[in-house]
């Protein structure tokens, strides 16, 4: 049994992507191409993943506009194969341009099971903890800013996050979605257009325990018995596990104890909700972890928000700072959010083929001395 | 002066516990992947059996690993009931996170 526990955690997690996901041939092909220029593993990983928007646009970043049109207009061809479109480079060309004008619209598909519902109460601008869920944003802007629009940005987040220092004197809690957002906007701005998603802040802990009952009890969930959930279960499997349920997750909705003691929280999982969609099955669990909170102390502290050393995930946050020393804050930002595999990609420029993996399954495990001297390593010939 | 024989136990404790709820959610992954075994919730009742000891040796720990590691354990007690319920019940936020992620993979 332990062989097997010890196996799962090391598994790098797109690994199960890869091999539970379907690409179209032709598809994993022309993206092979569009990739070569990257080490190998690196370039193999790219063409497992699944065309995404977010991915069409980090396509576009790695090999151009019009290569990256190229590829995806292969992979949702629709007509008779074999029948070339009239004028087809400029029709392709000018979807592309199209999309970047509104990608989500052009791009995104139908909600999935576990999506935000899209009508929700709409944003608060009043630092009081949220009882209702906020809304996920759909359509997100243009990723870039102006030097104006960063200025104001910036402006806003420290003004925000000075009124929030001055709140947490009086009464701490934790961050209010339009305070977080607006602190992460000001930080990443430059990057991506940060959007809260559906989070909703609860009161405090017992709120949390009594919010988990009351969906259970709502979806009609049964205890393990086969009896009905009743109000007070979460708290009583909370008491025999030793534990308290500081968040959950249900159809989609983030809930959080408005009362947490880690002041990241909040900006932690709107972040979360910002990071690209490939970059947990590139990075791995740990450095998913390890730089959304690295990020979101950043953020807070630039902002003039008191960060104590007590941190989420400080292990994780650990193996992140080692990694960003290696390939820079600029690069591990970008992958966060906007291109995963350029991580993969600088990391094997500097270090080898193959070195990311390697390193990505020590991170994976937290060993540490292992992890430090790969790191550490020079690139392999 | 700081306790350096204190941090180092911390350390190891805190990565025991990082690695506990690891495990918890890599089969709470597996059953939203819809690969969940047997086997795998079985493991998932294992390591329920694991949780109130290592929840007690948490509050050992000093301060700046407390807040982190019972926030860690906390996810895998839901990750494992999840598991336990074959993805029937409410779940940590970061699987709630690896589950909006999927639906964009497969939406997009």
């Amino acid at each position: 049994m332990e062989s097997s526990r010890t196996t799962r955690a090391a598994e790098p997690a797109d690994e199960k992507r890869r091999s539970g996901r379907s690409v179209a041939p032709e598809a994993a092909a022309s993206l092979e191409g569009a990739l070569a220029a990257a080490p190998a593993p690196v370039a193999r990983r790219g063409a497992a993943q699944p065309l995404t928007q977010r991915r069409a646009i980090a396509l576009q970043g790695a090999v151009g506009n019009r290569a990256a049109a190229r590829e995806i207009g292969r992979m949702v061809q629709r007509h008779a194969e074999g029948a070339e479109l009239p004028d087809k480079g400029e029709q392709v060309a000018e979807l592309q341009e199209k999309e970047q004008a509104n990608p989500e619209a052009e791009l995104q598909g139908p909600p999935q099971e576990g999506e935000a519902p899209e009508a929700e109460a709409q944003e608060p601008e009043q630092e009081a903890p949220q009882t209702e869920p906020q809304p996920a944003q759909q359509a997100a802007p243009e990723a870039t800013r102006t030097k104006t629009e960063e200025k104001a940005q910036v402006g806003e987040a420290k003004t925000s996050g000075k009124a929030f220092q001055k709140q947490q004197k009086l009464t701490p809690g934790a961050m209010s979605l339009a305070t977080a957002q607006k602190i992460l906007q000001g930080a990443f701005g430059g990057l991506t257009d940060i959007v809260p998603g559906t989070i909703v802040i609860l009161a405090d802990q017992p709120a949390c325990s009594a919010k988990y009952d009351e969906v259970c009890i709502a979806d009609g969930i049964t205890r393990p018995d086969g009896s009905a959930w009743q109000a007070g279960d979460c708290a009583k499997d909370d008491a025999a596990a030793g534990v308290q349920t500081e968040g959950f997750a249900w159809k989609g909705v983030v809930y959080v104890n408005g009362q947490t003691t880690l002041v990241t929280a909040t900006a932690h999982e709107i972040l979360h909700n910002n990071a690209h969609g490939g970059f947990r099955g590139l990075a791995g669990e740990t450095f998913n972890e390890g730089t959304t909170e690295l990020l979101a102390r950043r953020a807070l502290k630039a902002a003039g928000v008191k960060v104590p050393s007590v941190t989420a995930y400080p292990d994780q946050v650990k193996f992140t700072e080692q990694l960003e020393k290696v390939v820079g804050e600029k690069a591990l930002k970008e992958a966060y959010f906007t291109n995963p595999w350029a991580l993969a990609v600088k990391f094997e420029e500097l270090k080898g083929t193959g070195a990311w993996d390697a390193l990505k399954l020590l991170a994976e495990a937290l060993d540490e001395a292992k992890f430090k001297k790969a790191l550490a390593a020079k690139k392999a010939k | 002066m700081p306790d350096r024989t204190k941090s180092r136990g911390d350390t190891g404790l805190s990565r025991e516990i990082q690695r506990f709820s690891m495990q918890a959610l890599e089969l709470a992954k597996a059953v939203v992947d819809g690969s969940a075994t047997e086997a795998d919730r079985q493991e998932a009742r294992e390591l329920a059996e694991q949780l109130p000891l290592l929840a007690a040796k948490s509050r050992e720990l000093s301060e700046a690993y407390r807040a982190g590691a019972a926030k860690t354990l906390a996810d895998a007690r839901l990750d494992l009931a999840f598991v336990a319920a074959d993805g029937k019940l409410p779940s940590s936020t970061r699987i709630g996170w690896y589950i909006k992620e999927k639906g964009e993979g497969q939406g997009g």
